[in-house]
């Protein structure tokens, strides 16, 4: 079953506007896996993924006198994620070396169209990329393991797999494709989240 | 090959940090000539990253998330710091009535009400004294309320009267740093990073006087308000990290690094009740001349120490890796052809080198192995490196390139001008009293620290120019590095070219006869890949080998030789 995403209660909205601890608590704990998810799926690389998430709660709590009751919470939330998105993406624009590690607008073109579709797909494509995960193969489950978990340069993983980096990389690259195309089949059969 | 194939080989090359500048600019051409492959590198792309936010996601993650979002979060903007600066700021003391009446009275010009005032001051004074000598004199004095600890010290060389040592606890009173680091705990949990030199004043635990020097405040959140007073301004805490400086005119620099801090002005023309926020990345100036605005100057990482990092044997009860230099100069070799940088030394000269190892019980597995060469174009330089969790460094080289050598590193600073001799004659301007030399500013000295970002396994080159460290680049274009690590994950070997025109030297590079200064410093972290766990650091004036007289970041005449042959 899809995540469902509730609207905060007025309640919870009220205490957060005095500045009540818990409320805030309650806040990120609700919405943080589907920010944090979302800005890492739209980030520019080199961006900093779990800052852009930070500055976005931090943005919405000292602004949240401006958040008009019986409206979306969430929609609110990615605006503000949004916004911080496009600052970031603005500073690496700006820094000197970026061009020369990532290539002019490789795909920051391409994620900026996407950061203006609707959220939810984000959280649908987790969701369903769980889901895919338990699907394959034991042994592609660990090489994901110790290329995404653990983060093991190439070299170790070859290492302890007995097999060359070229071969891992390849193996990377059909697991990267089938998990891809298993997700794009979900979106297709079983649609978006509800909201 | 298939564009399919050729598509499949870049974008994973691409992932893996693999891909370089031509492969960039190969893949870049394929996906601008196919929407079709330009969206499916974008799903790709992100199926990468939602893997990696899945895969790394956990209970500990999110709780780890929520306690730093919650730490950075003002309460409400303005009730915030109202009620932060409610708690700090002395209560107002109204002025008795029948005080103001007999001020009234006084004689209006200004010298006789001068005497006048004076006078009654004296008397009142004399009254206040004597009533105070009859109530404290005949009871015991109480003794001194500890509130603060000396928790670390480097090369520390204290004056006055109070000299501490680490684990010494702390009440209220001065101190002053003629030499070294020191970091203060206070008893809120206030950490102190205190620069020498400087003259700093305990107040309380929830406050402290900078008159002169540096310090670095890292406040936790249940210590939030904690402020620091300097001659021209308060600066109150948000919860936060910042820094302070006071220079010998009495100019006062802040500049936050996380969270945020107001600053209130002082002096008879500052706006009462006005305060200034400033927030992290920030940097403002209050000039020493009485101004009553902030000045917003460059932020600069390194203008501030922020870790305790100077070489010590101890580091609580954990011994960490070091020892005394032992070396003096490096024969920087003619290349004796094309270098490739590729991790493998066997097209290098390794006759001009030398070899370090730290003290026992290091000394197995933390060592280094030092090797430059030069020709026209380029600077080269080779290192293999014992270290027990080799190149592991996972500092970003995008958002905190200052920090870097903090994961493990190797670093270098050199002078690349003849006309500077040896040794030089370079400092860190704050460091002096007057102004800066043309060597402390100059461009020709430069500092390198190279490591290898381990998830994404690249290479990494910062440069750093002047002994200010203010102005530098990361990665810059032109240079090469290449690491390689040994077969028996103990060591590993570092070998790069940079141009000399990354040095300041394009148009005049070091030539066969010179002799300039150079220090190598080797750094290592421990498993996290970002915490530093010790350092040696070689090649140093004899004069300077001791540990303790100066250190090599500051002063340029510690710096060893590099002969060229």
């Amino acid at each position: 079953m899809l995540p469902t995403d509730d609207n905060l209660s007025s309640d919870i909205i009220r205490r957060a506007r005095q500045g009540e601890r818990a409320a805030l608590e309650a806040i990120v704990r609700r919405y943080q896996e589907q920010v944090r998810a979302w800005v890492a799926a739209h980030c520019p690389p080199g961006g900093d993924v779990d800052e852009v998430a930070q500055r976005t709660f931090i943005a919405a709590f000292t602004r949240i006198a401006e958040f008009e009751e019986g409206t979306a919470f969430r929609a609110w939330l990615f605006a503000i994620a949004r916004f911080q998105l496009l600052t970031e993406t603005t500073r690496l624009r700006r820094l000197a070396d970026y061009h020369t590690r990532y290539g002019r607008d490789l795909f920051s073109r391409e994620l900026e169209r996407r950061a203006q579709e609707p959220d939810e797909t984000t959280a649908a494509r987790l969701h369903y990329l769980r889901e895919c995960l338990e699907a394959i193969s034991e042994a592609g489950r660990q090489l994901i393991a110790w290329r995404y978990t653990d983060g093991l340069p190439l070299q170790e993983i070859a290492a302890r797999s007995g097999r060359s980096v070229a071969a891992i990389k390849k193996q990377l690259w059909l697991l990267r494709q089938k998990l891809q195309q298993c997700i794009e089949n979900k979106l297709a059969t079983e649609g978006g989240v509800a909201v | 090959m298939t564009a399919e194939q050729r598509f499949s080989e870049l974008w994973t090359d691409y992932l893996e940090g693999d891909l370089d500048d031509a492969g960039v600019a190969e893949l870049q051409a394929l996906v601008a000539a196919d929407e079709s492959l330009r969206s499916r590198a974008a799903d790709l792309l992100q199926t990468h990253r939602l893997l990696g936010f899945a895969l790394q996601d956990s209970a500990a993650a999110r709780e780890s998330f929520l306690k730093s979002t919650l730490a950075r979060v003002p309460l409400s903007e303005d009730a915030f710091v109202d009620s932060v600066l409610e708690r700090v700021r002395p209560e107002p003391r109204p002025q008795s009535p029948s005080l103001s009446r007999w001020l009234r009275w006084l004689p209006a010009r200004p010298l006789a009400r001068r005497l006048l005032v004076a006078g009654a001051g004296v008397l009142a004074l004399c009254v206040v004294a004597a009533a105070v000598f009859r109530q404290v004199a005949p009871t015991r004095p109480r003794p001194p309320e500890f509130f603060a600890t000396l928790t670390r010290a480097a090369d520390c060389v204290w004056d006055g009267c109070i000299r501490p040592r680490p684990g010494d606890r702390l009440a209220a009173g001065g101190l002053s740093l003629r030499e070294g680091v020191a970091e203060i705990t206070l008893a809120s949990g206030v950490n102190l990073l205190v620069e020498a030199p400087a003259t700093i004043e305990l107040i309380d635990a929830a406050s402290s006087a900078l008159n002169a020097g540096r310090i670095v405040a890292r406040v936790p959140p249940a210590a939030v308000g904690f402020s620091v007073d300097t001659p021209k301004a308060k600066i109150v805490d948000l919860g936060t990290e910042f820094g302070v400086s006071v220079e010998p005119g009495r100019e006062t620099v802040v500049q936050v690094f996380a969270g945020t801090v107001v600053a209130e002005l002082k002096g008879p023309d500052a706006p009462v009740g006005k305060n200034h926020r400033i927030v992290a990345g920030e940097t403002v100036r209050i000039d020493a001349s009485g101004a009553v605005e902030l000045q917003k100057v460059t932020f600069s990482p390194e203008r501030f120490l922020r870790t305790f990092s100077t070489p010590s044997v101890h580091e609580g009860e954990e011994l960490i890796p070091f020892k005394p230099s032992e070396v003096s100069s490096l024969d920087v070799l003619a290349a004796p052809g094309p270098v490739t940088v590729d991790g493998d030394l066997s097209d290098w000269n390794l006759s001009g080198r030398f070899e370090a190892r730290c003290s026992e019980p290091f000394a197995e597995s933390y060592y280094v192995h030092g090797f430059m060469m030069y020709d026209r174009k380029y600077l080269y330089v080779a290192a293999r490196v014992g270290d027990p969790m080799p190149m592991r460094n996972v500092i970003d080289p995008n958002t905190d390139p200052w920090s870097a050598w903090m994961g493990g590193s190797v670093q270098l600073r050199l002078s690349t001008d003849r006309a500077f001799g040896w040794p030089v004659e370079a400092t860190k301007p704050s460091q002096r009293q007057g102004r800066a030399s043309v060597q402390d500013t100059s461009g020709r000295i430069v500092h390198l620290t190279l490591w290898y970002f381990q998830p994404r396994e690249q290479p990494c080159l910062e440069i750093r120019y002047g002994m200010n460290l203010d102005r530098g680049v990361v990665n810059p274009a032109g240079w090469r590095g290449a690491f390689r690590k040994a077969q028996d994950g103990k060591s590993y070997i570092l070998e790069c070219a940079i141009p000399w025109t990354l040095l300041g030297a394009g148009d005049d590079p070091p030539r066969a006869g010179d002799e300039l200064g150079l220090c190598w410093t080797v750094n290592w972290s421990d498993a996290s890949g970002k915490r530093w766990k010790g350092q040696l650091v070689e090649v140093k004036n004899p004069a300077y080998a001791a540990r303790g007289k100066a250190l090599t970041f500051m002063h340029a005449e510690t710096w060893g030789k590099a002969i060229y042959r």
